[in-house]
């Protein structure tokens, strides 16, 4: 018997003309993920505005999570096929029902028909084999109810030209629009929860991303790579390929924290780091920079810093968090599978490096002066040059690579 | 290179490597096979123990060939199969490998053995113990943190008063090969002495055991070792640790007052240049130099030192990295603010005064350009 997926995209019915090219985004980002994960040749056809998969092997559960990953897909069906047939039809329903963990008290059917040759309708088909379900439990341990309002359970039918395809269990999707449509962003990630749910966020706007880490050795140890390595690789599963450039930022945060005002240290180490990830967007041809900040979380995040930070940059720098709530993030970030990632300790050299009364409302003619004096673009070009680069595969396979430049 | 984590690993000492490289190419025979090449194996390997014996002049133990020094303490502290009833003294501030086999013991009390701020054991405080229900006390000889020398026959002497079934177990780790001392006449029953801490390879270690004491093997299956640790035995490590033994004890008061010199030298150096810098810790080995830089983590001075080619030990064994406490420390008696900037250094016999000078060089260097994060 050949399996079936459903996958229901999200979005895409706002896209009139770009249709197709957002239907092939998302085709070739499945595509990737079967053949990596799934083992055997799968088959991946658009029907009316929906993808259906099918392969000779069951769609395990793992490689249902990865789908349910990909941006733009709405949610993911497991279906069998019947004949076109309703007696053949519930036959499959009855199993998929008899094999849940927990079995339903209450169930709806609906019903979609596309092969308008069928000879029942869709309401009458629906209504049919609600009365099928209900005869073959009446009198059973697993009594059943319909409930049209508040089912347990759907039992979706699809009456498509080559038989009824039958599903009872739907999995929402990540959604948005798929990967890469939208634009490639440099994201400036920390070890901490805010960057990763940033990354998330865009990675469902169809933002391809390429990951900068600016790493603070000898002043942070290698638990520290190693954790970034992780957080990438788990991000790495909302792209369709990505890369991690792991900045040498010791020397240059000596260097700045040697050279200017102590409760400026915070403020021009962002500036630098904006600097760094502006270089390796020109560099890897990325058009914007993408940030975890929130207002007011922390000094650096004041209004007068990050306009500051907006001002010197030369790139457009998105904050999609900038005004929610630690508690949101933190939540969220259980939803994207990061929390546990970022829970994890680790040695900040930012925090280190901390002055103790940072500058929340910056003078602006101390940094116009420190910056004329301070000549740090070889610096920072030689920071990228140096940078140790980390292939991430779409089911976050993490891999050196030796080639400096993308 | 300037290597100074001598009490982590040391490099080969040329005697032993000379042996275990001839050794490796021609001893492959299983010293159990009945024939000749067996039997000539066999006699070697008791030769090597009898050496062992002799060291330490340890006539009334037994020697157990075993794989590290992990081992010898599980074989003894697992091998005892102490009982609900039992009891067992020791301290968190000791070696994993004391404490890790005696957390892994059911249903037990377990004293801490008091200690002074100088690292050293709190005899006033010991004796006011209730001791009489000991049944084993577990110590290291030398601290391997602090490098204290414990007074072991002391300590040995005061459970076996208190409690005379008492089993007193000794990791004798960092002192073997460096501190003088003998088993002649003492009081402790079993004694674990490891390879690779003295130049030989990692591998081998042993276990001293008074005789007629009773262990349950941890590995069973051939009989080796008059069946307390069944494994072929792993002849050429074997000889490569006796040659290495023979020659580190051949000079060991030599090595002794050279190391001594050493550490007084650094000692003072580091007073002088960083007066800031802390000694916590009294009577203690010569190989080991342990203080505290005051308000920087001591991973940071390690990673900054490693970058110019010096290797230092941190604090880093820290169960909890960012908040810095530590159990062991906290046993120690070191507050725990100054639990991340613990450094360790230690010495060997092999380094040179040049080297010596270099290091102070460096070190203070390194860390006058780290006062800036000082706050």
């Amino acid at each position: 018997m050949k399996e079936v997926l459903m996958i229901n995209v999200d979005e895409l019915w706002l896209k009139g003309k770009n249709r197709p090219q957002y239907f092939r985004a998302i085709k070739s980002h499945l595509k990737d993920l079967f053949k990596k994960s799934h083992g055997v040749s799968t088959t991946i056809i658009n029907v009316n505005q929906r993808l259906v998969a099918t392969s000779e092997k069951a769609f395990a559960r793992d490689i249902q999570d990865r789908i349910i990953n990909v941006p733009g897909v709405h949610s993911i069906c497991l279906a069998e096929m019947a004949p076109l047939d309703l007696e053949e039809a519930s036959k499959i329903a009855i199993a998929q029902l008899d094999k849940m963990e927990s079995f339903p008290k209450t169930f709806k059917v609906t019903c979609k028909r596309i092969n308008k040759q069928f000879d029942m309708r869709s309401m009458d088909a629906a209504r049919e084999m609600g009365a099928i379900l209900l005869r073959h439990y009446d009198g059973t341990e697993n009594a059943l109810k319909v409930d049209v309002r508040k089912p347990q359970v759907f039992v979706d039918l699809k009456i498509h030209r080559d038989g009824i395809y039958v599903s009872t269990e739907k999995r929402l999707a990540i959604g948005g629009l798929p990967w890469g449509t939208s634009g490639h962003l440099v994201t400036m990630l920390s070890g901490g929860f805010d960057s990763p749910i940033a990354s998330y966020m865009m990675a469902r706007r169809g933002c391809k991303q390429t990951f900068v880490f600016f790493y603070a050795y000898p002043y942070v140890g290698e638990e520290v790579k190693e954790k970034l390595l992780d957080m990438a690789s788990k991000l790495g599963e909302f792209q369709r390929g990505s890369k991690i450039y792991i900045v040498p930022f010791g020397d240059l945060q000596d260097l700045i924290a040697k050279s200017c005002k102590e409760e400026y240290r915070t403020l021009l180490f962002r500036r630098i780091m904006v600097e760094c990830s502006t270089e390796l967007a020109s560099r890897i041809k990325a058009s914007a920079l993408l940030t975890g900040d929130a207002l007011g979380q922390v000094s650096s995040q004041t209004l007068e810093n990050i306009s500051y930070i907006d001002r010197v940059s030369k790139l457009p720098i998105f904050r999609p968090l900038i005004g929610f709530n630690k508690i949101e993030i933190v939540n969220m970030s259980k939803v994207a599978g990061t929390h546990d990632i970022s829970v994890r300790p680790h040695d900040d050299a930012c925090s280190l490096f901390a002055p103790k009364h940072p500058v929340i409302r910056p003078d602006l003619e101390y940094l116009k002066e420190f910056e004329s004096s301070f000549k740090y673009e070889d610096a920072v070009k030689n920071a990228v040059d140096r940078s140790e680069i980390y292939a991430i595969s779409s089911i976050g396979e993490v891999k050196l690579v030796s080639d400096p430049i993308e | 290179m300037l290597y100074f984590d001598h009490a982590a690993s040391t490099p080969l000492n040329t005697a032993g490597l000379e042996v275990l490289k001839k050794s490796l190419e021609v001893d492959f025979a299983n010293p159990s096979a009945a024939h000749k090449l067996g039997k000539v194996l066999l006699k070697r390997i008791e030769a090597a123990r009898k050496t062992f014996l002799e060291l330490l002049r340890a006539t009334e133990y037994d020697f157990i060939f075993t794989s590290s020094a992990t081992e010898s303490n599980n074989t003894v502290i697992k091998g005892l199969e102490l009982f609900i009833e039992d009891s067992v003294i020791a301290s968190t501030g000791d070696h994993p490998s004391l404490s890790g086999p005696i957390a892994s013991l059911k249903d037990f009390s377990l004293t801490e053995l008091p200690l002074l701020v100088s690292g050293e054991v709190d005899y006033s405080a010991l004796e006011k113990l209730d001791l009489s229900s000991i049944t084993l006390l577990a110590i290291a000889h030398v601290n391997n943190h602090t490098g204290n020398i414990q007074d072991v026959e002391r300590i040995s002497q005061i459970i076996k008063s208190r409690s005379p079934k008492a089993h007193v177990h000794v990791d004798g780790v960092q002192s073997f090969g460096k501190i003088p001392f003998s088993l002649k006449g003492s009081a402790i029953d079993s004694y674990s002495i490891s390879g690779h801490k003295i130049g030989a390879s990692k591998g081998i270690s042993g276990l001293y055991l008074k005789k007629g004491i009773a262990l349950s093997s941890l590995l069973c299956g051939g009989g080796h070792e008059g069946g307390r640790r069944s494994s072929t035995l792993f002849a050429p490590l074997i000889f490569g640790f006796e040659a290495t033994a023979l020659d580190v004890f051949n000079k060991l008061e030599d090595h002794y007052d050279l190391v001594e010199a050493y550490y007084q030298k650094v000692k003072s150096s580091i007073e002088r240049e960083l007066p800031s810098i802390k000694f916590p810790f009294e009577n203690v080995s010569p190989y080991i130099l342990t203080f505290v830089v005051p308000k920087i983590s001591s991973d940071i001075v390690m990673r900054h030192l490693e970058r110019d080619d010096v290797f230092v030990a941190s604090s880093s064994a820290c169960s909890s990295k960012v908040k810095g406490f530590s159990p062991v420390y906290q046993a120690l008696k070191l507050p725990v603010e100054e639990h991340k900037n613990v450094l360790r250094i230690s010495f060997s016999y092999t380094q040179t005064e040049n080297e010596l000078n270099q290091f102070v060089d460096k070190f203070t260097q390194c860390l006058s350009s780290l006062k800036f994060l000082i706050k």
